[in-house]
């Protein structure tokens, strides 16, 4: 029964919402906050602005309701309005793109991966991180987009393509080519 | 150290997770929480000013019914009375008509028949006298062959005219020629 109810659609949900369920609003709160609050603290560096722009997205989500499409999942329109109104945001507080300190301080705080194990491991992933992050800062606005979305957010790249309303393979196009950039980002410039 | 595109993917992954396994602190959720619900509750209010506009919605959408429904109501008569005046046109037209052959035909055979009549017959005396002028002999046979031709002319056009008049009468009575010709001969008797 549980577990049933664990598995309910976001679509179900916003019926369940728009019928006044307060329920539905906590449960898609906890599906995507997390993943929209990463995304967002990723994308403008700064944690105290990503928690209000988080909080003024799910605050949309009732605000709209009617505009949303149950069919076509949450997940697209919750980062198409956290990304518009972050840009927002941003350009009005003429914001830098790199991220400031507290983001590389909760990076480094990450759990250790298997080969991270050791002593030195924190510190390592946080100079692995700062250069990663360093890489990411140099990718073209829609390149980022993509990739945030896809590892901070954890949508599908179907769910990506309806947030950022290009077609899927455009997407896909985008995230490899936004790695390889990377890649060659990372491998050009040296250690420590 | 030589990356792959897979340690990349992999990096970034691990570092997603690390960024999704913080949360928005607890204060932030409560007030989100406390904003969307307040929403919400407002959404849900039956006598909110905003539900006036479900309210005007329908009386809206009955007004333009009802303005269609006349517009296609006012363009139906509109057709109905344009046909009915071109069908009186047509009609009077044909009796217009129909009145002009009737009064045209008999007097246009009287202006023939008078110019048959005033037509000489022969060639006046006066033309032949002076027997002794060979012109004047030549004219006169002339003048009388003219004559004579325009006479069988107009006996031609006097015969297609009563031919026409009879045909347009058997016309409008609506009997064909066999039956024209047996009331004539039932006349006769």
């Amino acid at each position: 029964m549980c577990e049933r109810e664990n598995t309910v659609s976001d679509g179900e949900l916003v019926r369940r919402l728009r019928a006044g369920d307060p329920d539905a609003f906590d449960r898609l709160f906890a599906k995507h906050r997390q993943g929209i609050f990463a995304y967002l603290r990723q994308r403008c560096g700064d944690a105290g602005l990503a928690e209000d722009v988080t909080q003024e997205v799910f605050v949309e989500l009732v605000r709209r309701l009617d505009r949303i499409d149950p069919r076509r999942g949450v997940s697209g329109w919750l980062y198409r309005v956290a990304r518009n109104r972050m840009i927002d945001v941003m350009r009005h507080r003429r914001f830098e793109t790199l991220p400031g300190e507290d983001f590389f301080l909760s990076a480094a705080q990450r759990p250790p991966t298997g080969e991270d194990r050791g002593p030195a491991a924190g510190l390592l992933a946080a100079e692995r991180a700062e250069r990663l992050q360093r890489a990411l800062a140099t990718l073209p606005e829609k390149e980022r987009d993509v990739l945030t979305m896809r590892y901070f957010g954890d949508l599908s790249f179907k769910e990506i393509a309806a947030a950022t309303r290009r077609p899927l393979g455009t997407v896909l196009w985008q995230a490899h080519r936004a790695v390889r950039r990377l890649r060659e980002q990372l491998e050009g410039e040296p250690e420590g | 150290m030589t990356e792959t595109s897979h340690d990349v993917r992999r990096e970034l992954a691990a570092w997603g997770r690390a960024a999704r396994a913080c949360d928005l602190p607890a204060a932030a959720r409560r007030e989100t929480r406390r904003r969307a619900l307040a929403l919400l509750a407002d959404r849900s209010v039956p006598d909110r000013p905003a539900l006036t506009v479900p309210a005007v919605r329908p009386a809206l959408a009955w007004a333009a019914a009802l303005t269609v429904l006349c517009g296609g109501l006012l363009t139906v008569v509109n057709l109905h009375a344009q046909q009915r005046r071109a069908a009186q046109r047509t009609a009077q037209a044909e009796t217009a008509k129909a009145l002009r052959v009737e009064t045209a035909l008999p007097r246009r055979m009287t202006a023939l028949q008078s110019r048959l009549d005033r037509a000489p017959r022969a060639v006046p005396a006066a033309a032949t006298v002076p027997a002794a002028d060979f012109g004047i002999d030549v004219r006169a046979r002339r003048l009388q062959t003219r004559i004579e031709v325009y006479a069988v002319s107009l006996q031609r056009e006097l015969g297609g005219l009563e031919e026409g008049r009879d045909a347009e009468l058997r016309e409008k009575r609506g009997e064909s020629a066999r039956e024209a010709s047996l009331r004539a001969a039932r006349d006769m008797c």
